[in-house]
């Protein structure tokens, strides 16, 4: 176990809704979900006394900005560049600052307006296309490939692993419909309408092999987490969720370019999971429920090869038995994820994952507020039955993730 | 490639580390960096060797010649010079001339000229060059060169 394991806990979660059209700035939004956070816990805008966050290339609001809307002066206060895996790295960053002494209180926090400010591949807003200026550095090379967006880049990989493996579509399929069955169970999802296989295989192609339903939403949305002690908990207002372990952006070799790897499949997590499970003191069996990073089914099935859920080449015939869908053998993703509720790299996967593990997930049972749940799946309830582990496994590309291990 | 790609919708500069891959591919010939302590191979141009951290960086002229290691198809263009262009075929290609025997191999990125029917995991393929608008720029292109075994293509 780690030095800090069950020491410190996420003791608030808030959210806007995930929408196509937020209305908003991102500075309007992200005050929203650090409102919704604070009051989650039961704790007041002058208990928080530091605030972190991550963006790609400028698309969301800064922590100062926020401070200054909400009247908070803080002891830390940084904003890191990142997509996917940062959520779980700001957590870490977290525990070890309050730790230090550096902060007693820290929020984490994402704000972006993904479909309605900048698009993922970088389109603008009404247009088909960026005209780009290619100057120097990766995109010199992208532009000349016509190669830049995560489902052109990480279909190489998957493409390989279907090559090496006979990881098929239909197979990846399987991880489309169980997220979005999660999602009926969800009032906030975007997507709601059950999906079958055979409707993921006559989705559109996006980038081959990625058909349309293999890719997340693009979403208006921001996310808040609070970080603090153990001690500090036990006075707010939610059961506590306890802080296991983790890896912070955890990288593969070669990490910038996903080319000459002995196997480019061979991805980050792969190198984090001894770490995770070591500093955890747990083992995959202990775990009640996982969330693992879906902005593509395959970023999903990848990962569960990677820490270890299934053998190397395994994923495939591991996923397609439908095992990650609720009620079955490892629940997945249990919000619809960014392939189904929305999209905001990674972070509400955590606030999922405590609120399932509060008992407390917000789902269509008319006592959902107060733990009271019928886990009847055919009236909308979406908590799963006393859970006490999750592992979340975060992604940034085929060569970082980042994790964390929670319990109630 | 359903229709051309309209290089003048673009503007490539070079930077430190890549001037010297971007002079030679106005001579036609496809380098990859070596580096000039200990030998080693690799691309994309980066200023410093990965196996014995040498800044002493040059170039290895390669024959342009490949295979392909995977590829994706393209439906959905993002570029705006890509637009007409889809569906288009981008593969990762081994280069076995610039492989590093225990340690990296060698491997680029490109676009091809050949359509996914034609593609598969494991044929050859070699260089050709396409000028743009831009008399600094020339693009390389790679196109299939040849058949071989124990090819594999993506079923659909």
């Amino acid at each position: 176990m780690g030095a800090l394991t069950d020491k410190y806990c996420i003791v608030g979660v808030g959210e806007t809704i995930h929408s196509r059209n937020s209305g908003k700035t991102q500075l309007g939004m992200a005050v929203e979900a650090v409102n919704n956070a604070l009051k989650d816990a039961g704790m007041r805008a002058d208990e928080v006394d530091g605030m972190t966050s991550y963006n790609v290339m400028g698309d969301s609001t800064t922590t100062p900005h926020i401070a200054t809307a909400l009247g908070m002066r803080l002891n830390y206060a940084v904003d890191v560049h990142g997509g996917g895996s940062s959520g779980e790295m700001l957590v870490a960053n977290a525990i070890g600052l309050i730790e230090a002494g550096y902060a007693k209180t820290i929020v984490v926090w994402r704000s972006m307006n993904g479909r309605t400010f900048r698009r993922i591949g970088g389109q603008a807003v009404g247009g088909a296309a960026r005209v780009a200026e290619a100057a120097g550095g990766d995109i010199q090379f992208q532009a000349q490939w016509g190669w830049s967006t995560p489902a052109q880049r990480f279909g190489m990989t998957c493409m390989r692993h279907m090559r090496d493996y006979g990881t098929t579509s239909r197979q990846l399929g399987a991880i489309a419909v169980a997220h979005r069955y999660h999602a009926t169970l969800n009032p906030k999802a975007i997507m709601k309408t059950p999906i079958t296989i055979e409707d993921h295989q006559n989705s559109r192609w996006v980038s081959k092999p990625f058909h349309l339903l293999d890719c997340c939403q693009e979403t208006d949305v921001a996310v808040a987490l609070i970080i603090t002690s153990r001690e500090r908990a036990y006075d707010l207002d939610q059961p506590p969720v306890y802080i296991m372990g983790g890896t912070a952006r955890t990288m593969t070799d070669l990490p910038a370019w996903n080319y000459s790897r002995e196997r480019i499949h061979k991805v980050g997590g792969f190198y984090g999971r001894n770490r995770l499970f070591g500093m955890a003191g747990i083992q995959h069996k202990d775990a009640d429920f996982i969330s693992c990073y879906d902005a593509f089914t395959f970023t999903t099935m990848i990962q569960l090869e990677a820490y270890g859920w299934c053998e190397v080449g395994e994923g495939g015939p591991f996923v397609e038995t439908g095992r990650l869908q609720i009620d079955h053998e490892l629940p997945c993703n249990l919000s619809g994820g960014h392939l189904s509720e929305g999209y905001s790299h990674g972070i509400q996967m955590v606030v999922e994952n405590v609120r399932q593990l509060r008992w407390r997930a917000d789902d269509y049972c008319p006592g959902a507020a107060e733990g009271h749940h019928t886990y009847d799946r055919s009236k909308g309830c979406r908590q799963l039955r006393n859970p006490y582990v999750c592992v979340g496994m975060g992604w940034g590309s085929e060569t970082t993730s980042s994790s964390l291990i929670l319990r109630r | 490639m359903a229709g051309p790609i309209h290089w003048d919708r673009v503007k490539f500069i070079p930077d430190y580390d890549s001037k010297g891959w971007w002079e030679a591919t106005k001579r036609r010939e496809y380098v990859v960096n070596q580096c000039n302590k200990c030998g080693n191979k690799w691309f994309p141009p980066l200023p410093a060797c990965n196996r014995c951290q040498s800044t002493d960086v040059g170039w290895f002229k390669t024959q342009g010649k490949g295979f392909i290691y995977s590829y994706v198809v393209v439906v959905q263009p993002i570029f705006a010079h890509f637009v007409d262009a889809v569906p288009y075929v981008v593969a990762v290609i081994e280069l076995p001339d610039a492989n590093n025997p225990g340690h990296y191999a060698t491997r680029i990125a490109a676009v091809l000229r050949d359509d996914e029917d034609k593609v598969a995991i494991g044929l050859p393929v070699e260089v050709d060059w396409e000028e743009t608008p831009d008399p600094e720029i020339v693009i390389p292109f790679w196109k299939v060169s040849g058949t071989a075994d124990n090819t594999w293509k993506f079923p659909g």
